[in-house]
């Protein structure tokens, strides 16, 4: 049984040789620091200022970036072009830059389609009379300003249509049927928006999205009665990738930023009674 | 040669058996040692027989044994911090074990000697590698906000980093906030917080103590990778009916303790009431917690000691109906039942029952649905032997059956539903050896088996080995480490870039993930520098692997297979602490260094709970009339975070609006490239204690950020101007606080 009550204290010295050299080493330590403990705080103090310092770098480099989602729907595509600011830097007030280079060409195609920039500064057309891009074909949107350069390649989802229900149909509130759509080859993702009754803009801000070809619709969807609008949206890898949670932008060149990507939409328009 | 040798060794060898046998007769000394005022079994109190080096010190359940005592008259002196001491006389005959209990007689004036030499005492029976604890008193005299509480005291201990005011939430030596077993009288708890993580639950009033392990903790634990916070609630009051009631600027508590038959129990309760003050001036903000615990213990005989313990907590903010409600809700619903048995003086077992139910709800109208709940029965039972001398040995069991539910709901068809039953089943052993005066050591093994019963593939064993020692330089310095291994089974879910740890989401394993494992390597020396002066300085290097946390881009088609992403990394550093007691004042100054690094997607990066230095200063002042004033100043580096450089318009297409536009978003420095500015607080508090007939009024009155410092908890962009402009979000500013408690 060891002894509890303190024995008395013996000498660093005599202690000493019965030690091995590495712990009189350490002992010799804090003996230093017992006598000289009002220097304990100085030290720590100086530590700190030593160690504390952390500097914040700022490895700001200015970027390019580039937005487009082809779409064979429209008679015109649209990239935009834009930079970078560093944090303290003011914007300009318009979209993009102007003076970029924007080509468009199909996948081992040799017919290029020239962008110009249009009225909007940033905003790049093609000039084609009709849409340039096809679906389940694969493009390359390549562009260039200012020592930037990127490319990337694109693959345009197949068009699609709503099974069920048909356009025009008239649908009960209380008893609605899952919405149903063919197959987009290449699509990743779909997208429903559901527009009100004489309205653009979704009734939802949280996105209505399913990798599968159906969605369940809901009577708490719709407040009144009406003609609602019904648009599915396929899309393709890339913008499946931008509109995941937490996505940063895709790197198509040094220092160009992109969100490029395709879809094909369907829409109908459907009219919900009691 | 050889053979003489031989023959000399076996020579040696009869020799020391015959000794053995013929040893003189030699009885064992035990007991419980109880408060005589209330009954309560007293941890730390000195037990000497006087005029010998024999002696021991009482567990944390009141138990001493003096083990191979000569027969003879002896005079036992007991004494604790805060009584009188006590002293008894024996008489040892041949080798009959004598069981003898004691009491002492509370004091109203602290001896600063008794304290001494208690400390003293388990710095020579124990090796207590990383171990701190905090006693009912330390755990009160800490200054609070709002409300008095334990995460927060313990956020004052060396090795301990916090990363915001509004958060509890604590990581030990580089590790991160989910790696923390925290266990109640038993009972692993998951998320034991208010007010969305700013408080603990754990009331101050209701325990008996908390002891951080922060590395190196023996094989009796498992189940996490950082530290262990082992917290014990009080027996009520066996000898008469007592209560308090209080009132803070933010809840109100009661409890009521007294006698039962063979025991005692206690009941305890608080409230906020904001949201019903709120009421009544009109504004409606439906938000409340409440928690709640009760504990009966009964001792049926000398040697046994039985207890039911229950725990209540929930936390509800509760507004609207229907498809526009916001509800959010949390909560913990713990019970254990403790069955304590001293077969002999040198055999005792210790057995935990246990029933855990944590749950947590999130509901946003029916866009967003949420629900997460944990449900545990587990059994935790330990048996120690104490032999030749002061050796002990224990070995023992954990089993659990759990169920864990993660249910996400999400407009547009994003659900996540992980249901898992887990299985934990270790074994473990572990002993403590004096081979010598100068050596102590502690060696364990444990044996985890972890199985999901829907996902019989995820089983899993491993080993852990651990090792702990003591040698002592001289009698009032020591040179201590520990090496050790260690697995985790679960995980929480929260983004890594939160400024605030969110520990409301538990996944246990699944799938194909392996469970986390990290490596402790500890060497440190602790030494009294004079009577009342106790220098620890502790080195110590982490290492993990397997470690999980949420992944920044789970792919909705395999949303389980990609909820989490595996990483390794490693911590080390320095923690420091300086304790001194002068009686009336007394407190305690700790340094930590630590370097962090994690590594995921094979990015390596400092995380954001990576505080480089933390000094802290606390102190408490007894003066005369009632009063007693704490102080704590806590300093801590600026934290990593990911700094905003550039800025861009973000063109996409709105689907929501059928037309492209953009957002402006911002060009990122590298992973948690820069840190924030450093932290400092001061906090004082004065507490004045009225003696009114035989009650006790006690005022409390705190001030949080005595000088106003504005430490910068976040900094978030406006982009309506440009250039933007960068705001500070500050944490706590200067908050005075104040409480009142009754004591009858």
């Amino acid at each position: 049984m060891e002894l509890l009550t303190m024995a008395p204290r013996r000498s660093v010295r005599s202690l000493r040789s019965e030690l091995p050299r590495g712990f009189c080493i350490l002992h010799s330590a804090f003996c230093i620091l017992k006598s000289r403990v009002r220097l304990l705080p100085c030290s720590l103090a100086l530590s700190l200022l030593f160690f504390a310092c952390n500097p914040n770098p700022s490895n700001y480099h200015e970027q390019m970036t580039v937005y487009s989602t082809l779409d064979p729907g429209l008679t015109h595509q649209v990239v935009v072009v834009d930079r970078t600011y560093r944090v303290d830097e003011p914007a300009l007030d318009s979209a993009g830059v102007s003076g970029a280079i924007v080509r468009l060409w199909r996948e081992n195609s040799l017919d290029t389609i020239a962008f110009v920039e249009s009225t909007r500064v940033g905003f790049y057309r093609d000039t084609m009379p009709f849409s340039c891009v096809s679906p389940c074909s694969t493009y390359v949107l390549d562009v260039a300003w200012q020592g930037f350069h990127g490319s990337v390649s694109i693959t345009v989802p197949d068009t699609f249509s709503f099974i069920r229900p048909v356009d025009s149909e008239t649908l009960s509130v209380v008893q609605l049927p899952a919405l149903v759509w063919s197959h987009s080859l290449r699509a990743r993702q779909y997208r429903i928006r559901l527009t009100a009754p004489g309205g653009r803009d979704s009734l939802f801000r949280m996105p209505l999205v399913t990798q599968d070809t159906f969605m369940p619709v809901y009577p708490g969807m719709f407040d009144t009665l009406g003609w609602y609008g019904l648009h599915a949206y396929s899309l393709d890898d890339h913008l499946y990738a931008h509109n995941k949670p937490g996505f940063s932008m895709d790197t198509i060149g040094e220092n160009v930023l992109a969100n490029v990507g395709a879809h094909t939409v369907d829409s109908i328009r459907v009219f919900i009674r009691p | 040669m050889t053979k003489l040798r031989r023959g000399r060794q076996g020579l040696f060898a009869l020799v020391a058996l015959c000794l053995f046998a013929c040893r003189l007769p030699a009885a064992d000394l035990s007991g419980r040692v109880r408060d005589a005022s209330s009954g309560e079994a007293l941890p730390s109190v000195v037990v000497i027989l006087e005029g010998t080096d024999l002696g021991a010190l009482t567990d944390n359940d009141g138990h001493y044994l003096v083990a191979e005592l000569p027969p003879g008259a002896y005079e036992v002196n007991y004494s604790a911090l805060g009584y009188e001491s006590g002293q008894r006389d024996i008489l040892v005959v041949g080798d009959t074990a004598i069981t003898v209990s004691l009491s002492l007689v509370p004091s109203p004036i602290a001896l600063k000697e008794v304290k001494v030499t208690a400390q003293r005492a388990e710095f020579k029976r124990e090796v207590k590698v990383s171990s701190l604890t905090l006693s009912h008193g330390e755990l009160r005299n800490t200054p609070f906000a709002l409300e008095s509480d334990l995460f927060r005291s313990l956020q004052t201990l060396p090795g301990v980093a916090s990363t915001s005011d509004f958060s509890s939430a604590m990581f030990v030596r580089g590790g991160n906030a989910d790696q923390n077993l925290i266990l109640l009288d038993g009972v692993s708890m998951y998320n034991p917080t208010h007010l969305g993580g700013i408080f603990s639950v754990f009331d101050p009033d209701v325990l008996k103590s908390a002891e951080l392990l922060a590395g190196g903790f023996p094989a009796e634990y498992g189940g996490r990778l950082s530290s262990v916070l082992d917290v014990e609630t009080r027996d009520g009051n066996s000898k008469r009916y007592t209560g308090s009631i209080g009132a803070s600027l933010l809840a109100s508590r009661a409890n009521v303790e007294g006698p039962i038959p063979s025991g005692s129990f206690f009941l305890s309760g608080r409230r906020t009431y904001f949201d019903k003050v709120l009421d009544v001036v009109g504004y409606n903000f439906p938000y409340y917690f409440y928690d709640a615990s009760g504990k009966a213990t009964a001792n049926p005989g000398q040697n046994t000691k039985l207890s039911a313990f229950g725990f209540l907590s929930d936390d509800r903010f509760n507004l609207g109906t229907g498809n526009n409600q916001t509800l959010l809700e949390w909560g913990n619903q713990v019970g254990s039942v403790l069955w304590q048995q001293y077969w002999s003086a040198r055999l005792s077992t210790k057995t935990y029952l246990t029933y855990n139910r944590y749950f947590y709800n999130i509901k946003l109208g029916s866009a967003f649905d949420i629900e997460d709940w944990i449900r545990e029965f587990g059994l935790r039972s330990k048996a120690t032997w104490v032999f030749a001398g002061e050796n002990e040995l224990e070995g023992g069991i954990e089993a659990q059956y759990s169920r864990f539910r993660y249910d996400a709901k999400m407009l547009g068809g994003y659900n996540i539903d992980i249901t898992g039953d887990p299985v934990p089943v270790a074994v473990f052993a572990q002993a403590r050896l004096k081979p010598s005066s100068s050596w102590l050591i502690e060696p364990g093994l444990r044996f985890d088996y972890y199985a999901l019963s829907k996902h019989l593939d995820t089983s899993r064993y491993n080993l852990s080995p651990r090792l702990s020692f003591k040698y002592f330089v001289n009698d009032i310095s020591a040179i201590k480490g520990a090496v050790g291994r260690y697995h985790q089974y679960v995980s929480a879910l929260y983004p890594d870039f939160s400024p605030i740890p969110f520990l409301f989401f538990w996944v246990p394993l699944f799938k194909s993930y392996q469970p986390q494992q990290g490596d402790h390597f500890i060497l440190g020396y602790e030494s009294w520098l004079d009577e009342n002066t106790n220098l620890s300085i502790e080195g110590y290097f982490k290492n993990y692997r397997n470690i999980l946390q949420m992944s920044s881009a789970p792919k909705p088609d395999s949303l389980e297979s990609t909820l989490l992403e595996a990483g390794t990394g490693y911590s080390w550093g320095a923690d420091l602490m300086l304790k001194r007691d002068w009686g009336s004042l007394s407190g305690w100054v700790t340094y930590s260094l630590c370097f962090s690094k994690v590594r995921f997607n094979n990015l390596e990066y400092a995380p954001n709970y990576d505080r480089r230095h933390i000094f802290n200063i606390v102190a408490s002042y007894a003066l005369p009339k009632g009063f007693n004033l704490t102080g704590h100043w806590n300093y801590g580096s600026g934290l990593p975070y990911t700094s905003t450089v550039g800025y861009y318009r973000r063109w996409s297409y709105r689907y929501s609006r059928d037309r492209i536009g953009y957002e402006w978003s911002e060009v990122p420095s590298g992973k948690n490239g820069a840190r924030y500015p450093d932290y400092h607080r001061l906090d004082l508090g004065v507490e004045k204690v009225f003696h009114i007939g035989k009650t006790r009024l006690v005022a409390q009155l705190e001030v949080i950020n005595v000088y106003n410092q504005k430490n910068l908890m976040l900094y978030y962009w406006n982009y309506d101007q440009t250039p933007p402009l960068r705001i500070s979000q500050n944490q706590l500013p200067l908050l005075p606080s104040l409480g009142v408690k009754w004591n009858f």
